[in-house]
């Protein structure tokens, strides 16, 4: 090949044609799914909690989208029904993940509502899954020798902190529990409007 | 083997996206066969054995001697 | 001196090609050291931000007193280090040097493809350190935010301005096939990479914009420019024309076509339309047209040469990460078929692939055109061939324990995972001890890495005693 303009073209046109078919077709096709009146947008607590999930780079060890019965174990393994495009509506950045280092999240609000151990986990997984590989996240919590007014007390199985202190979340934490006890997908997808959780 | 269709609202949808894929995958060939005719008859491709020897124009490293193809 | 043969009119007489190399080579000397040094540094802080990351996996309470160091901001700025830093910085280095001789014309402006070298070291500071620091666009690949990201599009936007004017101003009738993949690379790169970072998509439209992005910048960006590498380099190399120069046609063409529809494999049996999946699956499996041609061609030319292995480490490189491009990209394929990704989605397994492909293919690929570049840009020789030897068999070595351990571990993981029986704890353990093994691979190929970057800085340096003949005989013997 000895024209610039032929090379120019072809790469324009292959990767636009991709394009076209992996984002743009699904888009036009995805462009009236409406967000399912049981999914209400995230709380302002709950977007930063997501946008704390985020910057931590949860979704590198965590999925959130639950396959059918056809591809895999996930609904046998309690973690809900097949997800489908309404439920990410509200989902910016998505967070679908690629990895299941740990279990999918797509309705870890259903299974696991207890705000204590979520904090608790986040505090150190091994005190609530020993297997556990997921890293520790200290500095979302405050260790103090005495509990003031308005903090939230994270109850803590002996040993876990020293003797005498208590263990306190930080705000970050609690938005981050908030976004996770949110994370729940159970609704009918399909119901009317009105359709309850 | 699983088919992996989830229970989808998209019932009905395949048919429309097929056939606007197909068209499109169907004019976009024509026009790449087109082009690739176009480029045969122009020359762009007969001494394309030759470009090859290329890489060695610049009298760095063996040469290859003779008429070695 | 070989007596000068003239295969086709085009080709220069022998003093006209001599001063036109010297006049390339002068002119690519300043940028493309830049980008070669830029690149080993980079190379160097992303492997100990990989091995940091892996660790955490055996030692999950270790670095975890502050944000900064947790698993999910190392294992991305690794990502992007590597990614962005080693791989694109050397592949450019690689590119920017090739052009001038393949088109007998001196890079146009080089002080410009200088500064592009400049911005790019720039975006990489600040978004490394952004993304350590918590701020992160959230898509994989695209993490680093937007407003750097105008850094490096400026950058690249310097630089393909450089390239395309020395393509403009050639002096040879035909592309050489190194050519068509750096200038089809350039065209990618820049469209793949604003569209995706455009913030108008949400929910699973972005997910399937997010990998048409992630797999393009391998197939379209990395694939295209290692391969433009290897092209010239076997060849060059051997004294020996590519095989079948109509296959590298069929190559290309069918790479561009595609790779490109390959990116949804990524969300197989995800909330996507069926149509789509099956497309990149298809795609994905056509894939084998492109990597069969590239295969056979490089075979077919290496055919009764490959003594030529043990005399220079250029090919020994390029070679092995050819082989493992065929490789890699078969098992990819395999990868894609429903049955086999019921199995390996959300595993290590795929990781293990991932790296196969950018460090056994690509990164090998950029090690062999570095042992031959740098010579010919300092006017030196590698002073201790030994450190060449430690660096082929540690990084070969270190990748191959690495993609076994994932590749095995990763294979039990997602079979166990498929039976509901088996608790997710245990599913996590079975990983445990390959994930040590990925461990000491990875160490290993930090170690190649220490020992690489020590002799680049010795070669540089010029240290050593003057060089009477190359290190290996790169085949000058023959004439």
């Amino acid at each position: 090949m000895n024209r610039y303009l032929v090379i120019f073209l072809g790469a324009v046109a292959t990767v636009t044609f991709a394009f076209l078919v992996l984002v743009g077709l699904p888009q036009e096709q995805l462009a009236d799914v409406g967000a399912p009146a049981a999914l209400r947008p995230y709380s302002a607590s709950e977007q930063a909690g997501r946008a704390r999930y985020v910057s931590l780079g949860c979704h590198y060890c965590h999925s959130q989208q639950v396959r059918t019965p056809a591809f895999g174990s996930d609904s046998a393994r309690g973690w809900g029904r097949a997800s489908e495009p309404d439920d990410y509506v509200y989902d910016r950045p998505h967070l679908l993940g690629t990895m299941r280092t740990g279990p999918d999240l797509m309705n870890i609000g259903v299974r696991q509502p207890s705000r204590d151990w979520h904090y608790l986990h986040l505090f150190q997984p091994r005190a609530v899954a020993p297997y556990s590989v997921m890293p520790s996240f200290p500095f979302l919590f405050r260790v103090k020798d005495q509990a003031e007014m308005g903090d939230v007390i994270v109850n803590t199985p002996p040993g876990l902190v020293p003797a005498g202190k208590v263990l306190v979340a930080r705000p970050e934490a609690r938005e981050l529990v908030d976004y996770l006890r949110a994370m729940q997908h159970d609704y009918d997808v399909r119901a009317a409007a009105g359709g309850g959780r | 083997m699983p088919r992996g269709t989830a229970p989808s609202n998209f019932s009905g949808a395949m048919s429309p996206i097929a056939f606007y894929i197909l068209a499109i995958c169907l004019v976009g060939a024509i026009i790449a066969g087109a082009a690739f005719a176009w480029a045969a008859l122009r020359g762009e491709f007969t001494d394309a054995a030759q470009a090859a020897f290329l890489v060695f124009d610049d009298d760095d490293a063996p040469r290859p001697s003779g008429p070695s193809r | 001196m070989t007596a000068p043969s003239r295969p086709y009119t085009d080709s220069p007489a022998p003093d006209v090609a001599a001063s036109e190399r010297v006049a390339a080579d002068r002119s690519t000397r300043r940028p493309v050291l830049l980008f070669f040094h830029s690149a080993v540094i980079w190379l160097l802080i992303g492997s100990l931000l990989g091995l940091v990351a892996s660790l955490k996996f055996t030692f999950p309470d270790w670095l975890t007193g502050q944000a900064l160091w947790t698993f999910g901001r190392v294992r991305t700025a690794h990502l992007n280090a590597v990614a962005y830093g080693w791989a694109s910085m050397a592949l450019i280095g690689v590119a920017v040097w090739m052009i001038p001789r393949l088109v007998r014309a001196p890079l146009h402006r080089p002080l410009v493809a200088t500064a592009a070298a400049v911005g790019w070291n720039l975006f990489l500071v600040l978004g490394i350190g952004a993304v350590l620091a918590g701020w992160t666009d959230g898509l994989e690949w695209l993490e680093i935010p937007y407003p750097i990201d105008a850094v490096v599009a400026v950058s690249g936007g310097l630089m393909a301005f450089s390239v395309l004017m020395t393509v403009a101003r050639r002096r040879t009738r035909h592309f050489y096939v190194s050519v068509w993949y750096v200038l089809a690379a350039m065209v990618w790169l820049p469209i793949i990479f604003v569209t995706a970072n455009l913030p108008v998509f949400g929910g699973v439209g972005q997910a399937a914009l997010n990998w048409w992005y992630g797999h393009n910048a391998l197939g379209l960006w990395i694939t295209s420019l290692s391969l433009a590498a290897a092209y010239y380099l076997v060849p060059k190399v051997l004294g020996r024309p590519i095989r079948s120069y109509s296959l590298s046609l069929v190559g290309f063409w069918a790479l561009a076509f595609f790779y490109s529809l390959n990116g949804i494999h990524h969300l197989i049996g995800g909330p996507v339309p069926t149509w789509l999946i099956t497309v990149s699956i298809t795609a994905s499996v056509m894939m084998v047209i492109p990597v069969a041609a590239t295969a056979v061609n490089f075979h077919t030319t290496m055919l009764g040469r490959f003594g030529t292995l043990r005399h220079s480490p250029t090919l020994a490189f390029v070679v092995a990460g050819a082989m493992i491009y065929t490789a890699a990209s078969l098992q990819g394929s395999a990868e894609a078929l429903r049955t086999v990704n019921r199995v390996t989605h959300f595993t290590h397994f795929t990781v293990g692939h991932a790296h196969l492909g950018v460090y056994g293919f690509a990164s090998m690929i950029l090690f062999g055109a570095y042992y031959f570049i740098v010579p010919r840009l300092v006017n030196w020789e590698w002073p201790r061939p030994a450190l060449i030897r430690w660096h082929f068999w540690l990084a070969l070595g270190g990748i191959a324990l690495y993609f076994v351990s994932l590749t095995i571990g990763g294979w039990i993981e997602g079979v166990w995972m498929l039976d509901a029986a088996r608790p997710f704890g245990d599913v996590v353990s079975v990983t445990k001890p390959y994930l040590v093994a990925r461990s000491v691979g990875g160490a290993m190929m930090m170690a190649a890495h220490c020992v690489f970057a020590y002799h680049y800085w010795l070669m540089v340096r010029r240290r050593g005693p003057e060089p009477q003949e190359p290190a290996w005989a790169e085949g000058r013997a023959a004439g």
